[in-house]
């Protein structure tokens, strides 16, 4: 049989929206179909991992099976992908890691409203909470990356015809606002002031003019720390930037960054007490950022990602 | 690269308190490494220029006295001028302290002192890697000045001027400038005055405010308003001399960068030795308070700052450095954080390029846009950004024997540098900071980065402090106000990681009191030894 480059894919922390987006390409995955083999995967059923060209995994690195099935897809894919922001930048899940294991799995299986008398499960079958959430290059070598929460499935697309195709898959390196089609008056004019009175989220505004900058309408929008390439969708449809595809490559976290960019033009005031900078900040990429998780018990910093 | 370390003993004050052996020694894989008793001597200075052209060296470390023995005092400059030549770029001379900063402060601990020398020297070794060229602009002077302030002093400096040959304008805000009956030195001004007004070189513009100023020295620029109405003039230097008028003072501290004291008159950048200097150079003000003062004072006052600013333009032609600050067209996405975020309005952005630009003519180097560029589009050439961090992970090591908290303490070189330096001098021996807090400097609070604390944290450091001017007083005016306002905000991010948010202290520079600059310090260090309960 003609040997159609063999593709396979996983799951690991995530909310399986990656791989549901991959289905949206409806139609054309048939086109995909055509030239690929799945030959692994939670949406054909198959639980075991063969060897194959190319893995794709979505979801970050959170549980002691989700490292397990990370290193078998390492050993036996050609090209390993990560897949979404969980596994590019660690995701949503990575807020977790402002909090010890204990008062995760204790808000988890005993606190929370509705459960009554929980405890939490221990047993040598149930894989292990590790102690913080990582993106999957802290725990093998990735060859590439696909951002997005969820990549679009013309970006899925591209990138697997790219890859397939050997054609190289252009880094971007700029910020969202070289994407956005919003247009800046007040932030063009070489004046400092801050340039709204007030900081809102973008439900609390009377009226979201669809065309000017959302900072210049008092509403945090995290596109200036964001890696461009998502075409910027989100504030095409009305809602701001929220820092899915991550950092830019040349910055060292998304949250500091925004801080620091931030505090110049918005008021400071308002930011601090009607903002949660932390979630903001760090929504998809505190796996990533310099001090990826809370200091230990030791007194110590949390330290690098190895 | 090849580099060249050379450290000065400073008459015995260096070498009394470290062992420069183990130092030379440490760094013998270097291209060239010596040791001299003082650099200021023609000898070491022309030792050192052959050791530059013999080696090929490109970039050289001075270890020794601190930069304000070369950029604070009245010829240090030349002493750099003379070593580097035509062949080292100024942004590949580092610098390190060995004085104050460390055989002075820790003066009889000959170990640590030493340890701590080696670890200064590392960080030096970052800076030239990193270091990129600083370029320069050549200027033809224009030989016309500019004279705020029709009092006694501007109406002298305006006829010194014109009797030099150049072309004068005197601008006052008020509508009338005349001397009448009442005038103090009516007898000594009115001939002055006669003179200025009939000159065909001296225009004087009265009821007028000084609205916009940019430019390099030789070639300023400067706008003036009245009704509405702008008009601009090109001149080559400007002489303050608003004298005692503090809302004056005030108004054109913005604009031309001028130093303040508590009581809210100019103070020189210089005050030990060079009065009258402002940050910007070709832009002087005469010192004098005219109702304190006799005739004879005035004038000589004048006479100085005359003499000092035409010294600069009667020259063929004027070197300035641009300032540093880099922008990669291939990360900037044009979000234009930069453009509201410096006060001296010299960023802009093309809208259509999506591209943001510096302008040269009215950037100071201050770094507060580098700050926040949320996608490190722009560096600082003079403490890039690469360098910062690396000088970070160094000092994080710590001095070898010493168990005290690890402090970093980031400060400006401008009145941060030189509180520590003096600091050095104090005479209680248990005020004195430990070996274990490293001063780092950097350009401003405005380039004090959150990410360099997050980075401090990461690697080991037990506080950071953050030395800034007094409100007022950031000789970038808004320096330390920036970094107050995202350090408000950075807080949270310390305490989400469980970091308790008292290891980051702000410290604000003492006016002239090195006792409270320590205890400051000291009391950090002690709050930081006591356990604490984790958050």
């Amino acid at each position: 049989m003609g040997a159609k480059p063999t593709v396979g894919t996983a799951w690991l922390q995530g909310c399986s929206g990656c791989h549901i987006s991959f289905l949206d390409l409806h139609g054309e995955l048939l086109n995909v179909l055509d030239i690929v083999d799945i030959v692994s995967s939670p949406i054909i059923d198959v639980k075991h991992i063969p060897e194959m060209d190319v893995g794709l995994i979505e979801g970050a690195v959170g549980t002691s099976d989700n490292e397990e099935v990370l290193k078998e897809f390492r050993e036996k894919a050609k090209v390993l992908i990560a897949f979404g922001t969980c596994a590019c930048i660690g995701g949503v899940s990575g807020l977790r890691n402002l909090f010890t294991r204990e008062e995760v799995l204790r808000k988890g299986y005993i606190e929370t409203v509705s459960t009554k008398n929980g405890k939490i499960p221990v047993s040598p079958e149930i894989p292990e909470l590790i102690e913080s959430v990582r993106s999957i290059d802290q725990v093998v070598r990735v060859d590439a990356y696909i951002p997005g929460c969820p990549p679009s499935p013309a970006d899925i697309k591209n990138a697997l015809v790219s890859l397939l195709t050997n054609k190289e898959m252009i880094k971007k390196t700029r910020c969202l606002c070289e994407e956005c089609n919003r247009t800046k008056n007040q932030l063009l004019e070489s004046k400092r002031h801050y340039i709204t009175e007030t900081v809102m989220s973008v439900c609390e505004l009377d009226n979201i003019d669809p065309k000017t900058c959302f900072l210049e309408q008092g509403v945090m929008c995290i596109g200036p720390a964001t890696v461009e390439g998502c075409g910027a969708k989100c504030p095409a449809a009305n809602i701001p930037c929220r820092g899915c595809y991550g950092p830019v490559p040349h910055a060292l976290e998304q949250g500091a960054k925004i801080i620091n960019a931030l505090s110049s033009i918005l008021p400071a005031g308002d930011l601090m007490f009607n903002e949660d900078m932390i979630g903001s900040g760090y929504r998809y990429s505190l796996p990533v950022s310099m001090i990826p998780k809370i200091k230990d018990s030791e007194n110590k910093t949390g330290g690098e990602s190895s | 690269m090849k580099t060249g370390l050379f450290i000065s003993r400073e008459d015995g004050v260096v070498s009394d308190h470290i062992d420069l052996g183990v130092i030379a020694q440490t760094y013998s894989h270097l291209a060239s490494v010596k040791v001299y008793d003082n650099f200021f001597s023609s000898t070491a200075v022309n030792d050192i220029r052959e050791i530059i052209n013999q080696k090929d060296l490109n970039s050289i470390v001075l270890a020794g006295p601190g930069q304000l023995r070369y950029t604070g005092v009245y010829g240090g400059k030349s002493f750099i001028d003379a070593v580097s030549g035509q062949s080292i770029n100024p942004n590949k001379i580092a610098i390190v302290n060995l004085n104050e900063n460390v055989a002075v402060v820790h003066r009889n601990r000959l170990d640590e002192a030493t340890s701590k020398a080696s670890l200064y020297v590392d960080v030096a070794l970052a800076k030239l890697a990193d270091a990129h060229d600083l370029n320069n602009i050549s200027i033809s002077p224009r030989k016309s000045v500019l004279i705020l302030g029709a009092t006694p002093s501007g109406l002298l400096a305006a006829k010194m001027l014109l009797d030099k040959g150049y072309r004068v304008c005197i601008a006052d805000k008020s509508e009338q400038i005349d001397i009448n009956d009442t005038d103090r030195f009516k007898m000594e001004l009115t001939p002055v005055m006669m003179g200025l007004e009939s000159h065909d070189c001296c225009e004087i513009k009265s009821g007028v405010q000084l609205t916009d100023f940019y430019g390099m020295a030789g070639n300023y620029t400067a706008v003036f308003s009245t009704d509405g109405k702008d008009t601009s003039i090109s001149i080559g230097g400007v002489i303050v001399c608003v004298e005692e008028d503090k809302g004056w003072i005030n108004r054109l501290r913005p604009l031309l960068q001028i130093a303040r004291d508590n009581e809210g008159f100019m103070r020189s950048n210089q005050p030990t030795n060079m009065v009258g200097k402002t940050k910007k150079d070709g832009v002087w003000f005469v010192p004098v308070r005219s109702s304190e003062l006799n005739f004879g004072s005035i004038f000589s006052e004048t006479a100085k700052i005359v003499l000092l600013l035409t010294t600069l333009l009667d020259q063929e032609e004027i070197k300035t450095q641009l300032y540093g600050i880099d922008v990669d067209e291939t990360i900037c996405g044009g979000c234009g954080t930069c453009v509201k975020t410096c006060a001296f309005s010299a960023a802009s952005l093309d809208f259509l390029k999506k591209l943001s630009f510096v302008d040269a003519n009215r950037c100071v180097g201050c770094g507060n846009c580098v700050t926040s560029c949320p996608t490190n589009a722009r560096n600082l050439k003079t403490y890039p950004e690469e360098y910062v961090l690396k000088a970070i992970d160094v000092l994080s090591k710590g001095v070898q024997g010493v168990a005290d908290s690890k402090i970093l303490i980031l400060h400006c070189n401008g009145n941060g540098a030189a509180a520590i330096k003096n600091a050095a001098y104090d005479q209680h021996p248990d005020l004195l900071y430990s070996p274990n807090v490293f001063p780092l400097q950097v350009e401003c609070g405005a380039s004090m980065d959150t990410q360099y604390i997050l980075r401090a944290f990461q690697k080991g450091f037990d506080g950071v402090g953050l030395m800034v001017c007094q409100d007022g007083h950031c000789n970038n005016l808004v320096g330390n106000l920036d970094m107050e306002r995202r350090m408000s905000l950075f807080r949270e991010v310390l305490r989400s990681r469980k970091i308790d948010s008292d290891r980051l202290r702000i410290i604000k520079v003492p006016h002239d009191c090195n006792e409270s600059l320590l205890r400051e310090i000291k009391s950090f260090s002690d709050d930081l030894s006591q356990p604490k309960e984790v958050m």
